[in-house]
């Protein structure tokens, strides 16, 4: 399964708004969650909902609307969900604090070329990997669906670097084992 | 950084799809998705605005649990 035709659509968009921000930052912002699965299982697991991690809020809606992001309009709460009007489907939402609460190791980040120099970025496949294992440590449930997107990342991951997928999925409290 | 173009990307995923026999589908799809027995209201809520958006704009809601 490729990606579906309007997610592809909607991540040219995304890009466009994320080289701005990289510009002005010296950063790119961070696809993580639902999303960076979708796009590292190439659509096996799909999310209607992008959760991104950009630390700086005013930027990141500034190149969001600038590339044609709409700001939800939601009244009575603090406003970081976004839409783009030609994908209805999806929407992006900022998170707050700090990427895998800084124990992830940036350098390690996917950067994800498309159009050209225009690209998106995903944590690493042994982040998302880690985080998975993380969630299901705590929901515990046989057949969680984090237990079978870590399974399914594993198998499909790009270069593994297994000392490091260790470490992180022991940081985030999972364990290792169950990925066999 | 790794870099990766979104094409190199897709034939290594789909390759890697092969070799391990996975075949997307609906079912496999949604064994994948978060049930929504942890999403917090404030994540509920988002993806309720996401699939009215969707519907109202005449589009097939990507499907998911809140």
């Amino acid at each position: 399964m490729a990606l579906p035709e309007d997610f592809s659509g909607l991540l040219k968009q995304a890009a466009a708004a994320f080289a701005a921000y990289e510009a002005a930052a010296g950063y790119s912002p961070v696809i993580v969650g639902g999303g960076a699965i979708a796009i590292q299982t190439l659509g096996a697991f799909m999310s209607g909902d992008l959760d991104l991690y950009a630390p700086n809020d005013d930027l990141l809606e500034k190149c969001l609307v600038d590339a044609g992001f709409k700001r939800e309009d939601r009244q009575g709460r603090l406003l970081r969900g976004y839409y783009h009007p030609d994908y209805p489907a999806y929407g992006i939402e900022a998170i707050s604090g700090q990427l895998f609460d800084g124990r992830s190791d940036h350098s390690r980040l996917l950067r994800i070329t498309i159009d050209g120099d225009r690209a998106i970025t995903t944590p690493s496949f042994e982040d998302m990997i880690a985080d998975r294992l993380g969630q299901h440590a705590v929901d515990r449930s046989p057949a969680s669906p984090l237990l079978q997107q870590a399974r399914l990342l594993f198998r499909v991951a790009v270069a593994l670097d297994l000392g490091y997928l260790k470490r992180r999925v022991a940081e985030e409290g999972g364990s290792f084992e169950l990925l066999n | 950084m790794t870099t990766i173009s979104m094409a190199k990307l897709r034939d290594h995923v789909e390759a890697r799809k092969r070799e391990i026999g996975w075949v997307d589908d609906d079912a496999s799809t949604d064994a994948l998705r978060n049930k929504g027995d942890n999403r917090t209201p404030e994540k509920r809520d988002s993806l309720a605005r996401i699939d009215a958006r969707a519907i109202a704009a005449g589009k097939k809601p990507t499907r998911s649990y809140y």
